[in-house]
């Protein structure tokens, strides 16, 4: 929805700016008694703010604008200009939700720009990496062969149709056309999920390779498994995953500073809360919080 | 401090393993048979504008494309997301609005960088960071922004470091993360929004086309074409037509006023090939008004508009893409062009970067607006929409070779694509002139289908002779939801201006007998306790596939036909929460659903010599030979008369009642018989004896249909008298006859 609500806040700074037409055109007529007397405003526009707007004009694939097409830009920049110095002028900005906000998500974006500045060394991310090798671990993968009895041709028996074939040690040829692969190499468990459902993912890990065994149940119906291998979890070495390392390192160096820039700057405030001890409780004297991260 | 950076470091830590516990093996080798990629869409983060004011003011585009990668994430509320089965791709699609500036600053080819303010941006040590965040921040929080700071002339940082973080989170061959964005144009609250697709990191634009750039879609596809033009591969997939108010799928004018032609037709195709079914904010499928013999129809219909407008309401014709799928039809039969050939896909459309795809982990998508579970089942209004209308996303699925940027954009790009509701059903879809039960057997039937007939999303071949098409069509459940009830196709065709539709049951579970009159498959048995919210799949199908053989095909007429897999009844996620809360289940919302796909549609074109003279006349063609009926004599034909037309296409004849009030009913319509475009339930109307309004006014009679007016003009034409109605594309297709003896010939329904 990109845009319910963009729309609604379309409709409500619509409404303020009709207010602000009205207050203004007040204000303008005593202000412009005033106005005389002191400086006025300035609004610059220089050569350079038309080359760039000719050249973002140009970036977006448009054909080259005519005079009045530049004239028209330049009064739209203008106008922008006036009404936003005015509103600001006005207060407008104050206690609006939406500009305050928008301000905040700057500031973390800014951060973020900031963070991004510095390329880690090769031996920082190695560093970095030994001290943690264990979050890159791969996880553990299987090999099988199975036969499958379908709830659709075996209904309430398929488990025992299964079991039978678990006995006999029977192999493919037998049971229902499986709609997939009657074999999979090399699986992980999130790679089973999504052809079986989440319980034979997780549960043909723990079978014994060697024999037929099972069943075990799928969204389908049950299956006789027959595991060939199992391939235990392991550690990848650092040049293997250098590419993810240094992802994972960056972001947790922006995570950081953002909170890092975040402390700083809240250490210069004071924060004045009502006391509450849980949703029950009744707001009481004030509690005064002095500027820390952890506030929680 | 030291403990919040450890903590962070390991959050962030066990969100990158996660990545690499996926990327390890090597890729496997493509599949020319194809596997089908289940992905989002349609996704927003906080760099959203409007997803921050919702509350999301942390997530971003890499923990959206993580948290399809299966790690969790925190609502806006507090709370922890986490998608049972991780996705295999996905594109964040925000939009641009950030100036990075400080790349600008530090970059010394720029003009800022020479410029005194630059200086002071740049940024060499770690105290640097600290003193110019502190410095531009003071600016902010003193509402003194620095003026070339916030101008749109430097280069969008938001769109860069979303493809930034698209590229670290593209692994291919096992997760693919796409370049994208969202158009957003709502003019006048209809929403004509597009999401648009790069297939290529490495070419992508300097920044995105916006709306602030222009509403109009045709805009927006010149900029996709100059793109083009410049090697770069893009589409566009439009989404939530069923909020468009009609502005989504017009037959007439542009958005600029034009009339529709086959430029139109040819730039809307070359540039979005899809578009998404359905979201959180409703189906677009169709609507029970648009569609009165499908009972599947009455599915998520949303009526809302953007902004939620006061005295107004969203329109359904132009609405729905079965309809513009037939209008499109129509207009090639007629005009020789079809701009409404789309694809399908899903989407969530959720501000929160992570999405519920399933009834039983609904959260909303709106982060604190519709987040609370007793303030969706309260009615809490979010935009002036009552949360219980909206519906878990739907998931796109796309039939590649393999997991890669190139490999599923070509899939888009063809079409050949599916939308579910959210399930991860399989299906495919094959169209071919000599299709038999043998080719769904055997080992190798995926190769023989891709041999012998076309995928989903397709033209057929010219046919041979006046042989009847069939379809292949195979779909197996999802192991983790409900069984399979049934499989239908939609068939969808256009003579003489007029666009009709059937829906066949083509394969279902059990040994349910059509219904003798109506011939349709019984609605399935409902396992669902309601009150628990539970249900059995003791009903229903695992895997169903049949081969289907149009015998109602007339080779002259122009047709589409798509499948739609149903799943037996399970709890919406209304009767599941009510139970969590301790409340009653809502009547405003049906308590159970039925989760489905939409597969894209296979198209079939009358060859050369092979399309059949019009049976209407066509207006255009009256000349001098015949004139339109003025008000006058308009009026003395139909007001307080009842006058029995026929139509000229179908040869079916009806009454018209058009009393002296101004109310009109039609009757003796039999409802078995395809029923033209924008009727309405004009059979049941009829038995009951429901009217409709109507008004004789400029030479036009002009009724409405939702909230749209639509007219009827006559037509003198010798000792004929004929009216035309004005969505049949210049077409007089209804001729004022004698009262019939009969209604119909015995023999024509001998069993």
């Amino acid at each position: 929805m990109s845009s319910s609500v963009r729309e609604t806040l379309v409709r409500l700074v619509r409404e303020p700016l009709v207010h602000f037409v009205l207050i203004g055109a007040v204000l303008f007529y005593i202000g412009g008694q005033k106005a005389a007397e002191g400086p006025r405003n300035e609004i610059v526009v220089t050569e350079g703010d038309i080359d760039q707007m000719l050249l973002s004009w140009q970036v977006q694939g448009m054909p080259p604008p005519s005079a009045a097409a530049i004239r028209g830009m330049v009064e739209a920049k203008i106008r922008e200009e006036v009404l936003y110095r005015e509103a600001i002028a006005m207060g407008l900005d104050q206690d609006d939700v939406i500009v305050k906000r928008r301000l905040a998500q700057k500031m973390d974006f800014l951060a973020e720009d900031l963070s991004a500045l510095q390329e880690p060394t090769a031996e920082e991310l190695r560093g970095w990496f030994e001290s943690r090798r264990d979050d890159f671990a791969q996880p553990p993968r299987i090999s099988f062969r199975h036969v499958y009895y379908s709830f659709d041709t075996h209904g309430k028996d398929a488990r025992a149709a299964a079991a039978r074939e678990v006995a006999v040690a029977a192999g493919p040829g037998n049971g229902d056309r499986f709609m997939f692969q009657n074999a999979y190499a090399e699986r992980t468990e999130a790679e089973l999920l999504a052809v079986f459902g989440p319980a034979f993912a997780r549960d043909v890990f723990a079978l014994q390779p060697g024999h037929w065994t099972g069943p075990l149940e799928s969204g389908y119906g049950w299956h006789a498994v027959f595991v060939e291998s199992k391939t235990p979890s392991s550690v990848p070495v650092f040049e293997e995953v250098e590419d993810q390392v240094k992802a994972a390192y960056l972001d947790a160096r922006r995570a950081e500073f953002r909170e890092e820039a975040y402390r700083v700057m809240r250490e210069k405030y004071e924060v004045v809360l009502p006391k509450f001890d849980g949703p029950e409780a009744t707001p009481s004297a004030p509690v005064r919080e002095q500027g820390g991260d952890e506030a929680s | 401090m030291t403990h919040l950076r450890s903590h962070i470091s390991k959050l962030m830590v066990r969100a990158s393993a996660l990545a690499v516990l996926s990327a390890g093996v090597a890729a496997a080798d493509p599949n020319p048979d194809r596997d089908v990629f289940f992905g989002e869409q349609h996704i927003h983060t906080s760099w959203s504008f409007d997803a921050y004011i919702f509350g999301n003011t942390k997530a971003t585009p890499a923990d959206a494309y993580d948290y399809a990668k299966g790690k969790p994430l925190k609502h806006a509320l507090g709370f922890e997301m986490q998608i049972e089965q991780p996705l295999d791709w996905m594109g964040v699609t925000d939009h641009s609005e950030y100036v990075g500036v400080i790349q600008q600053a530090n970059d010394p080819s720029t003009e800022l960088a020479k410029s005194e303010l630059g200086k002071e941006l740049q940024v060499r040590t770690p105290a640097d960071i600290q003193r110019v965040y502190l410095k531009l921040g003071g600016t902010m929080t003193e509402n003194k922004p620095i003026k070339e700071l916030v101008s749109p002339e430097l280069m969008s940082s938001v769109w860069k470091r979303n493809n930034e973080m698209a590229n670290a989170a593209n692994e291919p061959g096992k997760f693919t993360a796409f370049n994208a964005y969202e158009w957003t144009s709502t003019p006048n609250n209809r929403n004509m929004h597009r999401n648009i697709y790069f297939k290529d990191a490495a070419r992508l634009p300097e920044f995105p086309f916006s709306s602030f750039d222009s509403e109009a879609p045709e805009d927006l596809w010149a900029w996709m074409d100059k793109q083009r033009d410049s090697g770069m591969e893009l589409l566009a997939i439009s989404h939530n037509a069923n909020l468009s108010d009609g502005l989504m799928y017009p037959t007439e004018v542009d958005s600029k006023g034009r009339p529709i032609d086959a430029a139109w037709a040819e730039s809307r195709m070359r540039n979005e090939p899809l578009i998404e079914i359905k979201q959180i904010k409703g189906a677009s499928e169709t609507h029970p008004l648009l569609s009165p013999n499908d009972e599947f129809a009455n599915y998520e219909i949303m009526s809302y508009l953007l902004g939620d407008p006061s005295g107004r309401f969203d329109g359904i014709r132009g609405s729905f893409v079965r309809d513009a799928l037939r209008n499109g039809l129509a207009l090639e039969d007629t005009q020789g062009f079809n701009p409404y050939k789309p694809g399908f896909v899903s989407g969530s459309d959720s501000h929160n970067a992570a999405a519920p795809y399933r009834q039983d982990n609904f959260y909303g998508g709106h982060g604190a607006g519709d987040g609370d579970m007793k303030g969706r089942l309260e009615g809490k209004m979010f935009a002036g929409l009552d949360p219980k209308y909206e519906n878990p996303a739907g998931l796109s699925a796309l039939w590649a070779e393999e997991n890669t940027r190139e490999s599923l954009f070509e899939a888009m790009k063809r079409k050949e694509t599916y939308g579910t509701s959210g399930t991860r059903i399989k299906v495919r879809f094959f169209g071919g002139q000599d299709f038999t039960d043998a080719d769904l057997k055997g080992e190798n039937w995926v190769k023989g289908a891709y041999q012998k007939g076309v995928p989903m999303g397709s033209d057929l071949p010219s046919a041979a002779g006046d042989k009847a098409p069939s379809f292949l069509v195979w779909a197996v459940k999802d192991p983790t939801s409900g069984n399979l009830d049934r499989v239908q196709v939609v068939k969808g065709w256009s003579a003489s201006g007029q666009s009709f539709e059937k829906i066949y049951d083509v394969a279902w579970s059990g040994d349910r007998k059509p219904d003798p009159v109506t011939g349709k498959v019984p609605a399935i048995a409902s396992t669902v306790d309601i009150e628990n919210a539970t249900y059995e799949n003791s009903v229903g199908s695992v895997e169903l596939s049949t081969v289907w053989t149009d015998l109602d095909f007339d080779p002259s007429v122009h047709a589409f036909y798509y499948a739609r897999v149903l799943e037996i009844p399970t709890p919406r996620w209304t009767t599941i929460q009510a139970k969590e809360v301790g409340v009653k289940v809502s009547q405003v919302v049906p308590a159970t659903v039925q989760e489905r796909a939409w597969t894209s549609p296979i198209w079939y074109a009358p060859g050369e010599g092979k399309e059949r003279a019009a049976a209407g006349v066509r207006i255009a063609d009256i000349g001098s030979s015949g004139k339109a009926l003025e008000q006058q004599a308009l009026t003395a034909l139909t007001v307080g008369k009842t006058v029995w037309l026929k139509n000229l296409v179908t040869g079916d004849v009806f009454r018209t009642v058009w009393d002296a009030t101004g109310q009109r009913v039609m009757l003796n319509i039999d409802p078995s018989h395809p029923l033209p475009q924008h009727f309405g339930n004009v059979a049941q109307d009829a038995y009951l004896g429901v009217p409709a309004h109507y008004e004789v006014t400029g030479g036009k009679i002009v009724e409405s249909f939702g909230n749209e007016q639509l007219s009827w003009s006559a037509y003198q034409v010798g000792d004929r008298t004929l009216l035309a109605r004005s969505n049949e594309f210049g077409y007089a297709n209804y001729e004022v006859v004698p009262v019939p003896e009969t209604l119909l010939d015995l023999n024509d329904i001998k069993r």
